[in-house]
């Protein structure tokens, strides 16, 4: 008993720590981002020797939404010579198949990929996609994305530093004013990008790759074996090889483009549920060796182990609230238990991108926002929604390792009306 | 020069505070939460005082006498006064009967869909943790450890660890903003008088509900109701005060300068 | 038309107060007693409410207390939700594209349209975005001190003495040549534009052919030339273009010394704890490194450069790739980058550094300063977000 009590205790005061310490790093990357230097203006540069590009849009069943985004790729200001698009129908059943054929009659640089065979997912289409890409650098899009006319060049540009391996820009929900869950998903996609991504730039540690509104240098990822088939974010776990092998992952708040945010909660819960799954793989896989690389400074390396960790807390905080419980009822309850439900509730009541709310503010500050900011009490709501689908993608993470077992990438339903 | 520069804003990418907001944030920090929290910490036995002779008045109006007043030393704080009441146990059957609408209420609530979920998770955690309770004594009630003293000792200490995390809380998220000083305080002072109603009434709430209904009531409500229901009204009163202050500031050139 | 709110709000409070008196007016009513006189404040309040309310009602009462409390941080979030005020969604530029001529370019696409025939010469009302005069004339000489308060067309050459102030824009079809201390807003060229001496530029300038500052120019926000852009000493900038970019040559053999010991003003000072090249050596690929890196005299760099610290180059030294380096990157003379060159803080590019090649685009930014020196040529743009300067 005095064991258990003792286990019981440690775990709590291990949560309030852990729960400090997200606290401390988050209102360090806000007052960052609003107060510290802003390392920024790569897109800037004018250079005539642009590299060649491929853009690649991977498809299943985005009928709803091709056209929209071929037909902004087909006025894109870039060099045609050295400019392409592979959009990889993935196994689609609908309407793709023909939109994109329609397409490709029309523009040369338009070259579709079609699977109907192997394995689904992103990362098996990306993978088969680069064998046949000219680009030496490879740009990535979702289907439901706009990207405005200067991305590609303002993204490609950023690779004339030569330790850049991956540019991520910024992502802009354009149906945030749809329903309640877009309108806070737009709250949190400003915090997560105007304020987490840029403050993680500034300060050299560690900004995501995100699989989408960003490209990486071919020739490393095919050094590198491509994309791992059975990871669900591809994009994390690219981020983490790219540094660990020291090339860097460049932010830039100023390249943005359009993007659609599920307007369904049981969607939204599906998808942070895949993101958790995803992300926790990539932790078991990829901490041992960040915190091994030579190429990564200490700092640096204490940063990425929060950034890996993230997705796991939610699963914590609730064994955390059993702890709770138990302690209550073994009349073991110090201040510092009861603190922990506030603590963690106040401090992570945006687990989408894992934004306190004092962050929200400061990125709406930023962004200009007067009145949406208001609808901030309405996130309390998702805190344990947040939660429990985050613990569950985690929880799916540990059975997966234990089991050996592996995941089916799922695409997110769209909701653009044609 | 004697031509006309229109001002430039820069786009959002790229713009910060200027020099003259950020060289004061240290400072602003203490300054806003350090008064509050000293505060709290001196007036802590005439709060309480006032805080547990409301309770008391309250509740006797439903118990009578029995409500009683006691206080017990705490260290830093000084005296912290508590309530005493005679408290009851739940019977079986009311056990069996409470476990077994709890069950029904979790499935009920977790096969909803839509914005109704976020909504029906809570409620769901809330009877998860009655379950557990009305569990609790059915097979083993002579363990439970708490009487309304005790429950009061609890809630009025995490009362206390929230009126001194509040300061800090608002500080550390009004730090970077570019009003004044005492408008921040402002903020916080405001905050701070919403949680000492807001607590009053919870208070008096709670050791009705667990002097009428038994004690299975009190998990639930210390751990659902107590700390979450706090950041409500923390969370509501910034994103008002930032709403306000993102408008003032939004075009002002003073305080925005380019990366 | 808004919709009136008050009526709707003046109704739901006057209801309250009624139910409110409706409560306690019979209870104060039917009070026994009175409260005590000599009790403290708090206490007398007590009693007052104990004698107002009775439970169960004061138990509904505290709920619904509790209960508004809870559900009052929500009210704005609510109106907000309903009735809401950020109804765009943020906007993003769907046209944005880096080009060099951004300004003058939005400018004239507004004003083309609506000039009519410039042939006239008058003074007309165009609306651009408000309404704007505009005074067009052919060919002219302006060389007694003059201020133009509206926009100006020049259909052909214009030739100015010293001092005079442009409010508005200028836009000369023909060639421009401006005197000393010339103060202007903005400018557009079809030929080629000089700009005298202390000639004070607020916001653009472009020129499809060659453009000359004298020195001590104030160069405005951006100036953009299709050929040649060449600058004289002391001149201050923010964003340059050009085929090339090229800076006057020094007046003076040597920078004055400044006295004092700091051994900054004697000599370029460069901190070698990091890497450095020999002089006289080739390396055939990128170097990349965590700290400072020094380029020996006369090395070469067969590929580009990116450091954490510093990045100098002594005489002589060729880089034929791109140069980023976070802290600042110092050239001394004669120095040849292939590439472009970034730095989040400081760029100084000494005499006769050569940036880019003929027929090229490239970059030179240093975010918080740049300065070049007489004899720099750069092929393509030079941009600084605080302060660009000429020095000698």
């Amino acid at each position: 008993m005095a064991m258990l009590l003792i286990l019981l205790r440690a775990y709590m005061v291990f949560l309030i720590v852990v729960i400090l310490i997200y606290i401390l790093r988050h209102l360090i990357f806000s007052m960052n981002r609003l107060s510290g230097i802003q390392y920024t203006h790569y897109p800037d540069i004018m250079d005539s020797d642009l590299p060649s590009v491929t853009v690649m849009v991977p498809m299943h069943n985005e009928e709803k939404v091709a056209r929209n985004i071929l037909d902004l790729l087909s006025v894109i200001d870039y060099p045609q010579s050295l400019f392409e698009v592979i959009p990889i129908n993935d196994h689609s059943t609908d309407g793709t198949v023909a939109i994109l054929d329609q397409y490709a009659a029309k523009f040369p640089y338009i070259r579709p990929l079609h699977r109907s065979s192997g394995r689904r997912g992103k990362s098996a289409a990306l993978n088969e996609a680069l064998i046949r890409a000219r680009g030496d650098i490879i740009i990535l899009f979702d289907a439901d994305y706009l990207p405005p006319q200067g991305i590609v060049r303002s993204l490609a540009v950023c690779f004339k530093n030569p330790v850049v391996g991956a540019v991520m820009g910024r992502v802009i929900p354009e149906n945030a004013q749809t329903n309640l869950l877009t309108k806070l998903l737009a709250l949190e996609r400003s915090a997560g990008y105007q304020v987490d991504q840029q403050a993680r730039q500034n300060m050299h540690l560690i900004p995501q790759f995100g699989g989408t509104v960003g490209g990486f240098r071919k020739d490393i990822v095919r050094e590198l074996g491509g994309f791992s088939p059975d990871s669900l974010t591809e994009d994390t776990e690219l981020t983490f090889r790219l540094l660990i092998n020291g090339w860097q992952v460049l932010y830039n708040n100023r390249i943005e483009c359009y993007e659609e945010v599920p307007e369904d909660w049981d969607v939204r819960g599906r998808q942070i549920r895949r993101w958790a799954r995803g992300h926790c793989q990539v932790m078991f896989r990829y901490m041992g060796a960040m915190l091994r690389s030579a190429y990564l400074s200490p700092v640096t390396k204490f940063d990425g182990v929060l950034l890996l960790f993230i997705y796991l807390v939610p699963l914590l905080l609730m064994v955390g609230i059993a702890d709770a419980v138990t302690l209550f009822f073994l009349d073991q309850v110090r201040l510092l238990d009861s603190m922990f439900i506030f603590l963690a509730v106040a401090m992570f009541n945006i687990f989408g991108n894992f934004a306190p709310f004092y962050q929200v503010g400061t990125a709406s500050f930023l962004d200009g926002f007067t009145d949406r900011i208001r609808l901030l009490p309405f996130v309390l709501f998702n805190f344990l929604f947040n939660m429990l689908y985050t613990a569950h993608g985690s929880f799916d993470a540990i059975i997966d390792i234990l089991f050996g077992r592996t995941g089916l990438w799922q695409k997110t339903e769209r909701f653009r009306k044609s | 020069m004697t031509i006309a520069k229109d001002i430039m804003y820069c786009h959002r990418a790229y713009r910060k505070l200027s020099e003259r907001i950020r060289s004061r944030q240290l400072f602003d920090f203490f300054a806003m939460s350090l008064p509050f929290v000293a505060l709290i910490i001196f007036l802590t036995p005439t709060i309480l005082y006032f805080f547990n002779a409301a309770a008391q008045h309250f509740l006797r109006l439903s118990f009578g006498n029995s409500v009683g007043v006691v206080n017990t030393p705490y260290p830093l704080f000084g005296n912290l006064s508590l309530i005493v009441l005679m408290g009851s146990y739940p019977t079986p059957l009311y056990c069996v009967g409470l476990s077994l609408v709890s069950i029904i209420g979790v499935v009920v609530l977790m096969s909803m869909r839509g914005i109704a979920r976020s909504v029906s998770v809570y409620v769901s955690f809330v009877l998860l943790i009655t379950l557990i309770s009305s569990l609790f004594f059915l097979f083993t009630p002579e363990r439970f450890p708490y009487n309304i003293e005790g429950f009061s000792d609890l809630y009025i200490k995490t009362e206390l660890g929230i009126w001194c995390t509040i300061p800090l809380i608002l500080s550390m998220s009004l730090l970077m903003l570019p009003s004044s000083l005492a408008e921040r305080m402002g903020i916080i002072a405001l905050a701070l008088l919403y949680s000492l109603i807001f607590g009053l009434a919870r208070y008096v709430i709670f050791l009705y509900i667990i002097g009428h209904y038994s004690y299975v009531y009190m998990a639930p409500m210390f751990i659902a109701f107590d700390p979450p229901l706090d950041t409500i009204y923390i969370v509501g009163i910034y994103s008002i005060y930032m709403s306000i202050v993102s408008k003032r500031y939004r075009k002002d050139s003073d305080i925005w300068q380019c990366s | 038309m808004a919709k009136n709110r008050t009526l709707p709000k003046i109704i739901t409070a006057g209801a309250g107060f009624l139910l409110f008196l409706a409560i306690i007016v019979p209870r104060v009513i039917a009070a026994d007693g009175e409260p005590s006189q000599m009790l403290p404040f708090h206490e007398k309040f007590l009693q007052f409410m104990q004698y107002i309310f009775t439970v169960p009602e004061l138990f509904w009462l505290l709920v619904l207390v509790m209960a508004a409390m809870i559900v009052l941080p929500f009210y704005a979030a609510i109106r907000e939700l309903l009735h809401p005020r950020d109804i765009q969604a943020q906007t993003v530029d769907m046209e944005y594209t880096k080009e060099f001529r951004y300004f003058e370019r939005a400018f004239l696409e507004k004003l083309c349209p609506v000039i009519g025939d410039v042939t006239i010469s008058d003074v007309r009302v165009v609306m651009l975005s408000k309404t704007e005069k505009i005074e067009v004339s052919g060919a002219r000489r302006v060389m007694d001190p003059r201020t133009f308060e509206t926009i100006v067309y020049v259909n052909g050459d214009i030739e100015t003495g010293v001092g005079i102030v442009f409010e508005k824009e200028l836009i000369v079809a023909g060639s421009a040549q401006l005197g000393h201390d010339t103060l202007l807003r903005a400018i557009s060229v079809r030929g080629s534009l000089t700009l005298g001496r202390r000639a004070s530029l607020s916001r653009w300038a472009g020129a499809d052919g060659d453009i000359t500052a004298g020195d001590e120019c104030i160069l405005g926000v951006q100036v953009v030339s299709g050929k040649t852009l060449l600058l004289g000493q002391g001149c201050l900038f923010k964003s340059l273009s050009g085929a090339p970019i090229q800076i006057a040559p020094s007046h003076s053999e040597r920078p004055a010394i400044v006295p004092g010991g700091d051994i900054r003003s004697h000599a370029w000072y460069i901190n070698r704890d990091g890497f450095s090249l020999p002089p006289g050596v080739t390396v055939e690929k990128d170097i990349i490194a965590k700290t400072n890196i020094v380029v020996g005299a006369g090395s070469r760099v067969r590929g580009s450069i990116t450091a954490s610290g510093t990045v100098g180059l002594e005489a002589g030294a060729v880089v034929e790739g791109s140069i980023f380096a976070e802290s600042g990157v110092l050239t001394a003379q004669d120095c040849r980058i292939g590439g472009d060159i970034f730095s989040q803080h400081q760029i100084l590019l000494g005499s006769g550094t050569i940036v880019g090649e003929p027929g090229s685009v490239r970059s030179v930014i240093g975010k918080d300063k740049l300065f070049l020196s007489g004899g720099v040529i750069i092929y393509g743009t030079a941009f600084s977000e605080r302060d660009g300067e000429v020095i000698p």
